[in-house]
């Protein structure tokens, strides 16, 4: 739909002031905060998936288990809708933004050559092998999609559908010119459901030969590509943002840009105070001088805005534990801060990420892997002692001398059926029968489970838009952003989930950096117990753990017009 | 003045003011104000952040997904009759590596289709009682070191491969680098946090971040369509495991890496 519509002049008809000035002074109007993503040549802002683990081992393609398949490594991810999108019963309406992907990309470490890696663990780790490399990089890629279990109690967990799926042949890695790592596969136009889980399976059993060798993917990249339409931007009045600058709020001054139009019955003019060239050249001269919104680094926005949508979708992939091999009670020890057997110690990974531009951030999800070398023992953790947790904070304090922390999502469960239900979203199962992990242990066959964090919010305070679990709701948007002193006061932010009241931010609006924490242990009998941990038992699956941050993100620029 | 830029019909004093120009002019303006041009926007870019990094193996066991910058020595089975790329990443090597040590190398790799910006790189090596790295040279230092200075043979790298011969690493195009630096301008902080409280979960060890933060920041470097990038983390390994890297450089700290990009708006 254009957003300025005029009559047209046709030859014989009247000149009349309303035909001219009525559709010039409309686009003045336009000016006030009103510009949106209809109205703009390229209205879709990109967003990328990026999902970094640091290998993948060959162990996990053992041919082995009770019907002696090999097993897929598997990524669930689901890309929800902003708070003020989303519907708690996966309606989809027709203001819920398209997810359009694009480009699927896989990389890793070949150490530039044609040549396969040895994996970690064996005596010739590291070392680079040119006879194996044509057996081990055929390699098959597959996007599978599935209904989720917080809006279909009945949904499978097992996925249902294949969305787009890739042979990867091994001359494609091992030709002596132009090989395609990293290999990209583009112009896909597939849309997304905001409301299901899609998962990456990615089958190289190549990486575990029949003579026994094991191979790695070293660093391994998979990266998703796509775009969504941009949007308004959150603000106070209407999304109780926590965090914001009190500087602006989040709201918008618009620009006035008045037209002078002829008195009625009068000449129609051009260089006159109320001539038409001056009335264009008033809308031209707004568009020489650059059409403002967005944000700046500093979190601040333009004195007066002429955007009215200026907000885009991204999504963070942290990986967390992502050890390559999986770690059960054989190998503990892989484990920091466990201490030594019985490893009764809490152990711990964390990301940091600094924060470049502002980003709002809506939700937390986090992907706990269960997925084991196939075998008829795998099985989750099942003990009430067995304490996880996912927390996200910002931080303060790097090259300064404020060093705090403020809580931005936070949530813990034990290792039981009843307690993972309490924030559970999704179940993912490899295949029916699949042997990466059983029910053994748990009610409920899956080999991954993916969880709301939720954001934190007053017990008796106002709740945000999210996945419905039993557990507490989440909380509104969380504004994340650097400051200057003209924004470094800040919206109140609640100090917990499901907690005291709102209150200053902990760290004062320096806002540095995004820590995303994931803890695990077993402080009773310890992860050595073998009739909690009976062999088999996987606390961390291959390639690790997975948790997204799920944000807005405004436009930017680079250099002196994106700093203040 | 004149209209530049939303129509070419000129409407100034000393032209005609008719139906047919102005029909002529205002088409071209509601055509330009219903799909505004991107180059109209002041801010047209949005973020992307590419988070990376791992905990390892705290117990000195293992490299990968580290390893050698050198191919040549370091292989099984039938060695090819040359190889490719014997040093595989450019502007990483760094004095008297080839007689004390070889490079321990992290790398990261995408590919994008559009054109983007890079402006900032981020690589922690975060540091506790677990994962203990002083980050000084100790009584046995390597040549032109003194015992307590300041590491100074690591850093990172941005590479972009060579668009006509990209398997060749020597053609590749070094976009940016820090090397050769103390370590200790890259410490997290020089200060020691007193007051704060740990967010949740607690860390078990250590609540504040220590270690090193190696940056490249308040960078706006333009990286051409179709290129292939290279984030590289290099790490020393001496011979004879001089400290403080000892013979297990990567396991002495755990990481967080992320690298920031604009990339524009795009057509729906």
């Amino acid at each position: 739909m254009p957003k300025i519509t005029r009559d047209r002049l046709a030859r014989g008809t009247r000149l009349t002031r309303e035909a001219v000035f009525t559709p010039i002074s409309d686009a003045a109007g336009e000016f006030n905060e009103d510009i949106t993503a209809e109205q703009m040549a390229k209205p879709e802002a990109p967003w990328r998936l990026n999902l970094w683990t640091a290998g993948l081992d060959g162990t996990l393609f053992l041919n082995t288990g009770t019907t002696g398949r090999r097993g897929h490594y598997m990524i669930p991810f689901t890309l929800p809708p902003l708070q003020q999108n989303f519907d708690t019963t996966a309606q989809v309406a027709a203001t819920t933004p398209v997810v359009t992907l694009d480009e699927v990309q896989l990389s890793f470490d070949q150490r530039g050559e044609p040549a396969a890696i040895h994996s970690l663990k064996t005596a010739n780790e590291r070392k680079i092998n040119f006879d194996d490399a044509g057996l081990v990089y055929d390699m098959q890629l597959r996007i599978m999609e599935k209904r989720m279990v917080i809006f279909d109690s009945a949904a499978p967990a097992v996925p249902e559908r294949e969305i787009a799926s890739w042979d990867i042949p091994a001359a494609l890695l091992t030709a002596p010119r132009n090989r395609q790592n990293p290999l990209l596969l583009k112009d896909l136009g597939l849309t997304l459901s905001p409301y299901r889980t899609y998962v990456i399976y990615l089958r190289a059993e190549g990486l575990h030969l029949a003579s026994g060798e094991v191979y790695m993917l070293p660093s391994l990249h998979i990266g998703l590509r796509g775009r969504t339409t941009i949007g308004l931007r959150e603000n106070v009045a209407t999304d109780a943002v926590q965090n914001i600058p009190t500087k602006h709020n989040g709201a918008r001054t618009g620009v006035t840009v008045s037209i002078t139009t002829p008195a009625s019955g009068t000449a129609i003019e051009a260089d006159t105070a109320d001539g038409v060239n001056t009335a264009l050249e008033l809308v031209e001269a707004e568009h020489m001088k650059r059409l403002r919104g967005g944000y700046g680094e500093y979190s601040d926005v333009p004195a007066t805005e002429h955007l009215e949508d200026d907000s885009a979708y991204e999504i963070i992939a942290v990986n967390l534990f992502g050890m390559s091999q999986q770690i059960d009670p054989s190998n503990p020890t892989r484990l920091p801060y466990v201490g030594a057997t019985p490893y009764k110690g809490i152990t711990c990974d964390r990301r940091i990420i600094p924060i470049k531009y502002p980003l709002t951030l809506h939700h937390v999800i986090a992907v706990q892997s269960y997925l084991g070398t196939p075998a008829t023992t795998t099985q989750k953790p099942n003990k009430a002692a067995f304490d996880s947790g996912v927390g996200v904070a910002i931080g303060s304090g790097w090259r300064a001398d404020k060093y705090d922390y403020q809580q931005v999502a936070y949530a813990t469960w034990d290792e039981t059926d009843a307690s993972r239900a309490l924030i559970l979203i999704d179940r993912i199962k490899e295949r029916t029968d699949g042997d990466m992990n059983h029910a053994t242990g748990s009610a409920v066959d899956y080999d991954m489970a993916m969880y709301n964090i939720p954001l934190v919010h007053e017990a008796a305070g106002a709740l945000g838009t999210s996945y419905t679990v039993p557990s507490a709701g989440t909380g509104p948007p969380i504004f994340m952003g650097k400051s200057t002193n003209d924004t470094s006061t800040r919206t109140n932010i609640a100090p917990s989930v499901n907690g005291a009241a709102p209150g200053a931010s902990a760290v004062a609006g320096q806002d540095q950096w995004i820590e995303v924490r994931w803890t695990f242990g077993e402080t009773t009998n310890g992860l050595a117990h073998a009739a909690s941990y009976p062999t088999g038992t996987i606390f961390v699956g291959h390639g690790g753990h997975w948790v997204y941050l799920v944000c807005s993100k405004p436009l930017v620029a680079p250099g002196r017009l994106g700093v203040i | 003045m004149s209209l530049r830029r939303m129509t070419d019909e000129q409407v100034a004093a000393g032209t005609t003011v008719d139906g047919l120009r102005l029909e002529k002019a205002l088409g071209d303006f509601e055509e330009y104000f219903n799909a505004v041009p991107v180059r109209d926007l002041e801010r047209r870019f949005v973020q992307t952040q590419f988070v990376a990094g791992y905990l390892p193996d705290p117990t000195p066991s293992e490299f990968l997904p580290f390893s050698q910058s050198v191919n040549t020595l370091f292989h099984t089975g039938t060695p090819p009759e040359a190889y490719e790329n014997a040093r595989r990443s450019k502007g990483t090597a760094y004095t008297s590596e080839t007689t004390l040590g070889t490079q321990q190398l992290l790398e990261v790799a995408h590919k994008i289709v559009k054109p983007v910006l890079l402006v900032q790189v981020d690589w922690f090596l975060v540091t506790d009682t677990v994962y203990t790295n002083t980050f000084l040279y100790d009584a046995s230092p390597p040549a032109g070191k003194t015992n307590g200075d300041h590491v100074s043979d690591f850093g990172c790298t941005v590479t972009v491969d060579n668009r006509w011969n990209p398997e060749d690493r020597s053609q590749n195009t070094l976009l940016r680098k820090r090397m050769g630096f103390d370590g200790v301008q890259a410490r997290f902080s020089r200060i020691a946090p007193t007051g704060h409280t740990d967010m949740l979960p607690n860390h078990p060890d250590t609540a504040q971040i220590e270690g090193l933060a190696v940056s490249l920041q308040d960078i706006v470097v333009p990286i051409p369509r179709d290129s292939r990038i290279r984030h590289t983390l290099a790490l020393p390994a001496w011979v004879g495991g001089l400290e403080p890297w000892g013979s297990f450089p990567t396991s002495l700290q755990y990481y967080s890496a992320v690298f920031t990009y604009l990339e524009m708006l795009e057509p729906a």
